[in-house]
């Protein structure tokens, strides 16, 4: 028999959660086969399996927090006995805070018979409403806390099978939805976002760039062969950079009361995915042309929403984009992407009225909010590279044909 | 009971007396003409290297140090100095056939004894001996040492070996696990000395019973002392020994009376009691002899200080049991000089009296007879003495020092290994079986093919005077075993003629000549101890005790002797013995008890208790085919139930059932129910009420075994139902069940639904046979358990108190 261990997916990595199961027990499996899924706070991975043969068990569930080096599943001959490979007790995640002792009424024992004749003394009893180990394990099991729950042993003892009949019912009979476990991965950006505004003295500044010239390069760009997929957003991204090489303070992080002033410039962008906000990273921008950039864009995010981009590319930003242009957004208060000092929010392109030759002219116009560390970059500093950033943003043309 | 003897009333209401004749009192004169000069100077030569054994024990023990070599003996020495010339004129006439069985006071008896094998075998045979002895485990420190003559060779690797064994080492005779007071050695006809007081009174005739039956040559001896005397069951020993029926209705060809001579070591004291003056009425222990039989066990009293009158009594007696006239009883004076034990300070006697006998030694006294004789000059004498002192003293180094003689280590499981010896043994000879008829011409045989072997007959259940029962499988594998092995034989009480009180061997006495099935007397203790002398000696035997409530009288064979001797003797001895033992019913308080929980704590006893007739057949086989003691329970309730789970029924052939395999005898899923004998029978109707009434499918296992027990079936049902009950007659407190339902509590616990609830009988005496419904489990006691612990039954009403309050109740007033 082989056991088939969770692995250690990167060096602070100390549990994941099981994603999808593509294979179920009894299934015969072959060598190098996919068989599961695994999600770590950054990513997610798949395991093979070892070894061909018949997946004889498997010891956790869709959603099951597990420690690396687990035991998951066995793989071997049908018939040999897994008993001793799986976890001593099958013991439930430990950080749940919902899976409480269940309250139970005193006395709310249905199914009990006739009185017990006199003699029985209370204190003898187990408290009002225990569950039997074999019902703790079924709890434990299907991760389910029923709640109130009415048990037939004796003096209330609550029985597998009353627990079996609760769970079954489970659905129609909860008024409100239990409280949902967060993913890993919700659970570390909730963590981040919080030591980012508790450690900081973040301000945002929004200001609008004339939108002109980007959406006629973009008009450009498509009749152009081999650069028809490059988006507003990769065009802001390549003035950022631009931007970012004039005014050099906001290419920084700023580490326990030290400015770490970076040459390379590392562009994270966020990107939205089912299991929540990744920020890939586009490294040495300062060397790439625009094109060189938005196939690396394009690249990341594919990776990001598929659920399989390296760890590596998920780190060494050194200034943040995100863009919620596409979404509406005119203008927002992203969050510092901590440690870092600058992280730039796009909006969406607008109409807005500019005087033009002493008249009034409507111009298409992108909204551009900044966030600053103001313990790093103070109000006119911040303000002077949104300026600049602006600037280069209303000659992206300019800067393109220079570029390419 | 033969009808042969017939008991008529004139004769015995005619009057008349009963006589005595005297008996002998130090009549022993002088004879040297008898002796050469060799053979006096190998008796002054043992005595010397018996004194010096025991000095240097005596010296260590006292002040941990003797000549230079310092050692701490942390176990007993019960010494013996004083009593050499006894202990080497009993063995000066022995053969390596002639088997003694000794106390926890005979290193001198079993060193002289060796010395007098080693001088009677050839080298070729000795070196055989040492060689094969484990392996030369033994010979191997000692031989490394020394290369000079054979016979010289072989006292060393005695004395070392029983140095060896007093300091627990694994170059010992018993590697260390039998000690001072339980060494031997079988090929020198040295075999285990006892340290329960008479121990080898009730064994010993059991060994003389097995040359008896088996045709071996030799006589027996049992060297047990005068206080020993106070002991039932050395009075059952003798009473066993002199059975009319050995020369009155056994084959004559045999020999007749068993030839056992009880020796008494007679040196006045107990451990401090006076059994001559204070203990103890018969003044002369020889007198006992005069109270036993017609014979008056050829008794006499001998000076046990002068070697020769030792000798020459043995020789006398071994000729009067091999004529076949024994049992006999020597009462040989002797004096122990040292204490009881190095804990003894004499307080119980006169030091002017020790002083008196030191004045009297033996040994001494014998220097003055050789010297003044002219039969052995001073200087030789001398020589001799030094040499064996120094062979003595360096056997005694060799074994003190931890690394030539090393210790079994700590974490060894050596014992665990030897507790049992777990062989197949199908024969222990290869005579053929003796029987008086063809087996298939047996009335008893003939009735069980009519039977009916199977649950139904036809579709229909079978009546019982139809149905194979349990006492025909008992019989059935009996048979079996008695066609193969010729050693086997059985007894107990009312077993001939009667056929066993409860008709197992019904058909028996026309089977087997008497030496193979007899009547014991009404000894419980000699039934055991003679059994446990008879599996030493090598040969099978069934024994039977008419009730469990009579192990009582066989405390001492079943939990020190039965028990342990395979252990004790480091595996070198097996006790191929079955004691079937039968649970009463409705015959009152001392005839019913269920004592499987007595034989299921001591180790070293396999204890089964089939209740069906396959499970019975198949584990008498089992039984009868190993090598290991075997406590056979049988109840009462059902010997004449036929087999009503086996679908098949009760094969015709041979077949073995493991003795550690408990029995799914009902599949169910909703809860277990364990049960140990005839319980079965009530969790069965209890299931069936559990499924009318309820709609509960209950899985019904029976253990069948109680030692050793495979949880695995148990645990596997428990994990499916969670829910356990567990069943047997015997009292509740202390039961089998409750170590069986705490083991399972451990092993299945997450899958528990309810803890596991043990039903036994109140903890009473058991009432009359009309109000044993109050006393034994009955199937509604089951199902009001299971309401109240496990799972209340709906619509319900218990008719009896199971409730934990009551648990507890009961228990704090000891009821």
């Amino acid at each position: 028999m082989t056991p088939v261990e969770v692995p250690k997916v990167g060096n602070t990595v100390e549990e994941c959660i099981v994603g999808e199961w593509r294979k179920k027990k009894g299934d015969e499996v072959t060598e190098g086969e996919v068989i599961a899924e695994i999600e770590t706070d950054k990513t997610s991975f798949e395991i093979t399996a070892p070894v061909s043969g018949t997946l004889l068990e498997i010891f956790f569930q869709q959603g099951d927090l597990v420690p690396v080096f687990t035991t998951l599943c066995v793989i071997g001959e049908p018939g040999e006995n897994t008993g001793t490979l799986g976890p001593a007790t099958a013991a439930a995640p430990a950080d749940t805070p919902s899976q409480g002792p269940i309250p139970v009424p005193a006395g709310s024992a249905v199914g009990v018979a006739a009185a017990s004749p006199v003699g029985s003394s209370p204190d003898l009893q187990a408290p009002a409403a225990a569950l039997s180990p074999r019902a703790q394990r079924f709890a434990a099991e299907h991760n389910f806390s029923p709640g109130t729950i009415a048990g037939s042993g004796p003096g209330g003892r609550v029985l597998e099978a009353d627990l079996r009949a609760a769970y079954a019912a489970a659905p129609a009979a909860t008024a409100a939805p239990a409280p949902e476990r967060v993913s890993n991965i919700r659970e570390t950006i909730a963590r981040r976002m919080r030591e980012s505004l508790s450690t900081t003295a973040q301000y945002t500044m929004h200001t609008s760039a004339g939108a002109g010239g980007l959406l006629a390069l973009r008009a450009r760009f498509k009749a152009s062969p081999g650069m028809g997929s490059i988006t507003i957003g990769d065009m802001v991204l390549f003035c950022v950079v631009k931007a970012l090489q004039e005014i050099p303070a906001l290419n920084a992080e700023f580490i326990e009361g030290r400015i770490v002033r970076h040459t390379e410039i590392n562009l994270g962008f966020a990107c939205d995915t089912d299991r929540g906000l990744f920020v890939p990273v586009v490294k040495q921008c300062q060397k790439l042309a625009i094109q060189e950039i938005s196939a690396k864009v394009a690249q990341l995010a594919k990776q990001a929403v598929q659920g399989n981009i390296p760890p590596d590319d998920l780190k060494g930003a050194t200034f943040t984009v995100s863009n919620l242009g596409s979404l509406g957004i005119e203008g927002f208060t992203p969050i510092l992407n901590s440690p870092q000092v600058g992280i730039l929010g796009v909006g969406a392109i607008q109409l807005k009225p500019v005087r033009i030759n002493g008249g009034i002219a409507l111009i298409d116009s992108i909204g551009l909010s900044l966030t600053c560390d103001h313990q790093v970059i103070d109000g006119a500093p911040g303000a002077r590279f949104l300026q600049v950033l602006a600037g280069k943003i209303e000659k992206v043309e300019e800067l393109c044909a220079v570029g390419t | 009971m033969p009808k042969s003897i017939i008991i008529e009333p004139e004769k015995v209401f005619a009057e008349s007396s009963i006589h005595f004749s005297d008996i002998p009192v130090n009549a022993y004169h002088t004879d040297l003409s008898a002796f050469s000069q060799s053979d006096l100077l190998a008796i002054w030569e043992d005595m010397c290297a018996i004194r010096e054994f025991e000095t240097v024990l005596n010296e260590i023990k006292l002040k941990q140090t003797y000549r230079g070599i310092t050692y701490n003996h942390a176990g007993p020495a019960h010494l013996s100095i004083g009593q050499e010339a006894s202990a080497v004129g009993m063995a000066f006439g022995l053969t390596p056939d002639d088997h003694i069985y000794g106390s926890h006071r005979s290193h001198g008896e079993i060193l002289a004894k060796a010395f007098s094998a080693i001088r009677q075998l050839s080298d070729a045979r000795l070196l055989e001996i040492m060689q094969g002895y484990r392996d030369g485990a033994i010979l191997g420190p000692v031989e490394t040492r020394y290369s000079g003559a054979v016979k010289e060779l072989a006292f060393r690797f005695f004395v070392y070996g029983a140095y060896s064994e007093i300091f627990a080492r694994e170059t010992g005779l018993n590697r260390g696990l039998g000690g001072s007071m339980h060494a031997f050695f079988a090929p020198f006809g040295i075999y285990p000395n006892n340290a329960i007081v008479g121990g080898s009174g009730s064994l010993a005739p059991g060994a003389a019973l097995f040359k008896r039956v088996n045709r071996k040559p030799g006589i027996v001896v049992a060297n047990i002392g005068d206080a020993s005397f106070g002991c039932g069951p050395v009075w059952e020993g003798i009473t066993f020994a002199s059975m009319d029926q050995y020369r009155s209705l056994w084959d004559e060809a045999l020999g007749g009376g068993l030839p056992i001579l009880f020796h008494c070591m007679n040196n006045h004291y107990g451990m401090g009691g006076q059994p001559c003056g204070e203990t103890m009425g018969c003044r002369f222990i020889a007198r006992i002899g005069a109270g036993v039989n017609p014979d008056q066990m050829h008794a006499e009293r001998v000076n046990g200080y002068d070697p020769l009158a030792v000798i020459d009594a043995f020789r006398r007696k071994k000729r009067v049991l091999l004529e076949g006239k024994g049992p006999a009883l020597l009462d040989t004076i002797t004096y122990r000089i040292s204490g009881h034990s190095p804990s003894d300070a004499s307080s119980y006697r006169a030091k002017e009296e020790i002083e008196r006998w030191a004045q009297a030694d033996s040994i001494e006294a014998f220097r003055r007879e050789m010297e003044e004789s002219g039969a052995l000059p001073a200087d030789k004498l001398d020589s001799a003495r030094d040499r064996v002192r120094a062979m003595v003293f360096e056997m005694f180094s060799l074994a003190a020092d931890l690394e030539a003689s090393p210790r079994i280590s700590l974490d060894s499981e050596l014992v665990g290994e030897v507790m049992f010896s777990n062989r197949r043994v199908e024969k222990f000879d290869d005579r053929a079986p003796e029987f008086l008829q063809d087996p298939a011409a047996n009335s008893r045989v003939q009735q069980i093919r009519g039977k009916i072997r199977t649950p139904l007959d036809q579709g229909k259940p079978v009546p019982k005077m139809k149905a194979y029962n349990v006492r025909d499988a008992i019989f059935e594998a009996m048979l079996h075993r008695f066609a193969i092995d010729p050693t086997m034989i059985a007894f107990g009480e009312e077993n001939r003629d009667w056929g066993g009180a409860f008709a197992v061997y019904r058909g028996m006495t026309e089977l087997l000549p008497y030496h193979r099935l007899f009547n014991s007397p009404i000894s419980e203790a000699a039934i055991v101890g003679a059994a446990v002398g008879y599996g030493l000696e090598g040969g099978r035997v069934v024994a039977e005790l008419m009730y469990a409530d009579f192990m009582g009288r066989a405390g001492d064979e079943i939990f020190n002797q039965l028990s342990k001797w395979q252990a004790m003797s480091a595996g070198q001895l097996p006790l191929p013995v079955v004691l079937r033992i039968s649970v009463g019913a409705k015959y009152g308080a001392q005839h019913s008890q269920d004592w499987t929980a007595l034989a299921h704590h001591i180790p070293g006893l396999k204890v089964v208790y089939p209740v069906t007739p396959y499970d019975a057949k198949g584990m008498m086989n089992a039984a009868l085919a190993g090598s290991d003691p075997v406590i056979f329970f049988e109840s009462q309730k059902i010997y004449d139930y036929g087999e009503l789970f086996m679908e098949s029924g009760v094969p015709e052939g041979y077949y073995e059932i493991d003795l550690a395999e408990p029995s799914v005898k009902r599949k169910g899923q909703d809860l277990t129910i364990i049960t140990l004998g005839p319980a079965l029978y009530t969790a069965i109707a209890a299931a069936d009420n559990l499924a009318a009434q309820f709609g509960l499918s209950a899985e019904v296992i029976d253990l069948r075994s109680v030692n050793p027990l495979n949880y695995a079936p148990l645990v596997e049902s428990v994990r499916r139902t969670g829910k356990v009950l567990l069943v047997s007659d015997s009292v509740e407190r202390g039961s089998v069940m409750q170590t069986v339902a705490s083991n399972l509590t451990q092993l299945a616990f997450d899958s528990l639904d309810g803890p596991p609830v043990v039903v036994g009988s109140r903890n009473w005496i058991t009432p009359a046979a009309e109000l044993e419904a109050t006393f034994f489990p009955q199937p509604g006691w089951l199902l009001d358990a299971i309401h109240e612990r496990i799972l209340p039954l709906k619509g319900y009403r218990p008719g009896t108190n199971q409730t934990l309050g009551e648990l507890a109740r009961r228990a704090s007033l000891g009821i």
